[in-house]
């Protein structure tokens, strides 16, 4: 007799367990509807989230409007804020005030990169960001991406999210258990049911009760209770390649109310590290990431002091939380009928935000290979762990570039530059940039998390200094042209359009942003 | 006065002052929408198209007639005469506006006027106050149009809300064609949205009949074929 999938049981209600919830049983409203499905969400009701993940992808938005939440409900709940980017300063050298923009903006200049071709050729003055992307621009005046006058989810000008991570997850768990019928336990998850097949049973519960399911989404955090601990799925690191393993996180007041709020997560390089500074409504999450290596906790924290300090921020009171932990992934994300979902999957470190997105790829990928039988299961645990392989690997190839390129000098920096730190895959597309600009068909046809624009806004903030010895297309050229000249044109008007940050998150507030 | 020209109204500054109300083509008429409340609708609705649109500055929705197919183009104003029997109260009250102790509250404001105005710096026309100090039937009028905008716009704002909750609003494009042969745009307004408002039924139904939703719906509907009225005139 076959045998249908009809209940999914998600361990972990952090971000990952919520937002998974979330994806899940909006895509399957149906069955869940009609009884042949359910979603059971158990979570321990004495471990607090991590909830360090504070910034988010344009991809957010989408997913906030398919699962069905009101936008207006988010800004006002989850302390959240508008990014459409982030900000590099100092990367390449110290002290030097210089930084560059990786913006969410995707450049309509199709698959071939010409783009950056033309402003290679060009040694122009003006940024390679500023030159094509009106976000630089936008986010130096610290702008909104749109006017309360825009639907929810609609933007002028493309954005993700900072936000609090622990309301999220509350604000994630009332919609999912209120709106799309996920069940909810509150209990702590004492053992692992694994039957002669090597698959899970169910998971035992504090007060003699056990949980069975069909399939079981590993979100418990850094202990990777099912997919690690019950399954021994090993984890393998890459602090080879990416040599943070600690970060010292904190808040920080904003010294009056009217305080500008960041339209980008700024990333300031440090000696062993850099620090990352978000801008909530409410406060400011800024945290130093870095090597224990090459600094000690004492270092980075008065690290971490001056820089607030020196961004205006008060000291006095600061409550510094530190978080450890050892960059890579598992060996597989999906075995047998468990998956991994968030830090259980791995975490590599918070450069570029990368840690929420893969939540929301893992689980519309989970909702996309669903299989119908238990028998179909082995199926979707190939596909899902060859995508996932694949961008992980390619994750961590995308931020050490962002230590490659820079001419930093401390040794943290120094040995990031050693060759043997840097993956063979990024060594050979780095010489392959050397002699021609990054384009769509540098990579696979599985699909890029970053994809060959944000190389180029990386390469070329950096000064990375690619060769163009032939002569450009003529056609190529003249479109380069006109899109730059309507990009300045363009970039006047929506400065003199937008409001502030805070001004519209404050309209927000009071009047909500309209459905159309 | 401040540096806007906007003096709050007062018998003893202002006991001399006249208003102009013969001069209609004036700048602060050159508009292409006026804000109207629900209270107007049924009058406005036989000469002017009515659409929804959001405030600049809130995003709530309002109501406005459409006057012009441009920006600062009035094609009810010919010949400094507004070709229309019914004028919105919101263009009445000109040169005249509430000054508002919060934005949000509009009962509790007082009357100022715009001593930039053209009307005001004729320096002719109606009296606002009598040899005796006492108020001329003239602000007596301007103040009732006050006392209408102000009962009328919570209740507009109101409906608005109700009208957008039960998904009776969308927006539309318009799109003509100009004698000139340019494809012509105007953007930023809304209307009703047909299929929801048929399908419309049980207590959501009942709410849009019992508040006059339904009734308003059905005469922003109809007022719908003023447009062509518009266009015919900026052809002209």
């Amino acid at each position: 007799m076959e045998s249908f999938i009809k209940s999914i049981v998600i361990v972990g209600g952090g971000t990952a367990g919520w937002l998974t919830a979330s994806i899940l049983a909006s895509r399957f409203s149906t069955r869940i509807k009609h009884d042949e499905l359910t979603i059971t969400l158990c979570e321990s009701p004495n471990i607090p989230i991590i909830g360090v993940g504070e910034g988010t992808w344009p991809t957010m938005a989408s997913t906030l409007r398919d699962i069905g939440v009101s936008e207006t409900d988010f800004f006002r709940e989850c302390e959240a804020s508008y990014k459409q980017g982030s900000k590099f300063v100092e990367w390449d050298e110290e002290a030097s005030g210089g930084f560059y923009y990786h913006p969410f903006e995707e450049l309509r200049q199709g698959s071939n990169g010409s783009f950056a071709e033309y402003w290679l050729s060009q040694n122009s003055d003006e940024s390679f960001a500023r030159h094509f992307s009106l976000q630089e621009a936008i986010c130096e005046e610290n702008l909104a991406p749109k006017n309360i006058t825009d639907p929810e989810y609609k933007a002028k000008s493309n954005y993700g999210y900072h936000l609090n991570a622990a309301k999220f997850s509350a604000f994630l768990q009332k919609h999912c258990i209120s709106k799309l019928g996920v069940k909810h336990i509150l209990a702590d998850v004492e053992d692992v049911l694994i039957n002669t097949a090597g698959n899970i049973e169910a998971v035992t519960l504090s007060g003699n009760k056990s949980l069975s399911g069909d399939l079981f989404i590993d979100c418990t955090g850094f202990k990777s209770l099912l997919l690690g601990k019950a399954l021994n799925v090993p984890f393998n690191p890459v602090s080879d390649h990416l040599f943070a393993d600690t970060a010292l996180a904190t808040q920080v007041t904003y010294s009056n109310k009217s305080n500008e709020i960041m339209s980008y997560t700024q990333s300031t390089a440090q000696s062993s590290g850099w620090i990352w500074d978000i801008g909530l409504p409410t406060r400011r999450g800024v945290g130093y990431v870095f090597s224990s290596k090459y600094a000690s906790v004492e270092q980075a924290k008065s690290a971490l002091l001056a820089y607030i300090k020196n961004t205006g921020g008060d000291t006095s009171d600061l409550n510094v939380r530190e978080i450890n932990f050892t960059s890579g992934y598992r060996d597989k994300f999906w075995h047998k009928n468990c998956v991994a979902v968030g830090l259980s999957a791995g975490f590599l470190e918070p450069l570029e935000a990368s840690a929420l997105v893969l939540v929301e790829l893992s689980a519309m990928k989970i909702a996309e290979q669903l299989p119908r039988t238990n028998a179909l299961m082995h199926l979707a645990e190939s596909r899902f762990n060859k995508t996932f392989r694949y961008h992980w690997k390619r994750a961590v190839d995308f931020l050490k570039l962002h230590y490659v390129l820079s001419h930093r000098n401390t040794p943290f920096w120094q040995d990031n530059r050693n060759p043997e730190s840097i993956p063979e895959s990024l060594q050979e597309l780095m010489q392959l940039w050397e002699h021609k600009v990054p384009d769509a068909n540098d990579f696979e046809p599985i699909g890029e998390l970053f994809n060959f624009m944000s190389y180029q806004f990386v390469l070329y903030g950096n000064k990375f200094s690619t060769k163009t010895p032939f002569t450009a297309d003529e056609h190529a050229v003249s479109f380069v042209k006109s899109y730059i000249e309507q990009n300045k044109k363009n970039r006047k008007q929506i400065v003199a359009m937008l409001p502030s940050n805070r001004e519209l998150l404050e309209k927000i507030y009071k009047y909500g942003l309209s459905t159309i | 006065m401040n540096s806007d020209g906007i003096e709050l109204l007062d018998s003893v500054r202002h006991k001399n002052l006249k208003v102009d109300t013969s001069l209609v083509n004036i700048p602060v008429n050159q508009v292409n929408a006026a804000y109207i409340i629900v209270n107007e609708i049924a009058n406005l609705s036989h000469e002017y198209p009515i659409f929804f649109r959001k405030d600049a500055n809130t995003g709530q929705f309002g109501l406005v007639v459409l006057l012009g197919l441009h920006s600062g183009e009035n094609l009810f104003i010919r010949d400094n005469k507004w070709h229309a029997n019914y004028l919105p109260l919101d263009v009445l009250r000109r040169p005249f506006q509430a000054m508002l102790k919060e934005d949000d509250n509009f009962s509790g404001g007082r009357i100022a006027i715009d001593m930039q105005s053209e009307q005001v710096k004729a320096g002719k026309g109606e009296a606002l106050f009598d040899d005796s100090g006492n108020e001329t039937a003239y602000l007596e009028r301007v103040k009732q149009t006050f006392s209408q905008i102000m009962g009328g716009a919570e209740y507009t704002k109101d409906c608005m809300q109700k009208m957008a909750k039960l998904n009776l609003i969308e927006s539309v494009s318009l799109k003509f064609d100009s004698v000139r042969g340019k494809e012509l745009v105007v953007n930023g307004l809304y209307s009703i949205n047909k299929d929801n408002l048929a399908a419309l039924h049980g207590d959501e139904l009942q709410l849009a009949h019992n508040e006059g939703l339904l009734q308003i719906a059905h005469l922003i509907m109809s007022s719908g074929s003023h447009i062509q009225k518009l266009i015919n005139w900026s052809n002209e």
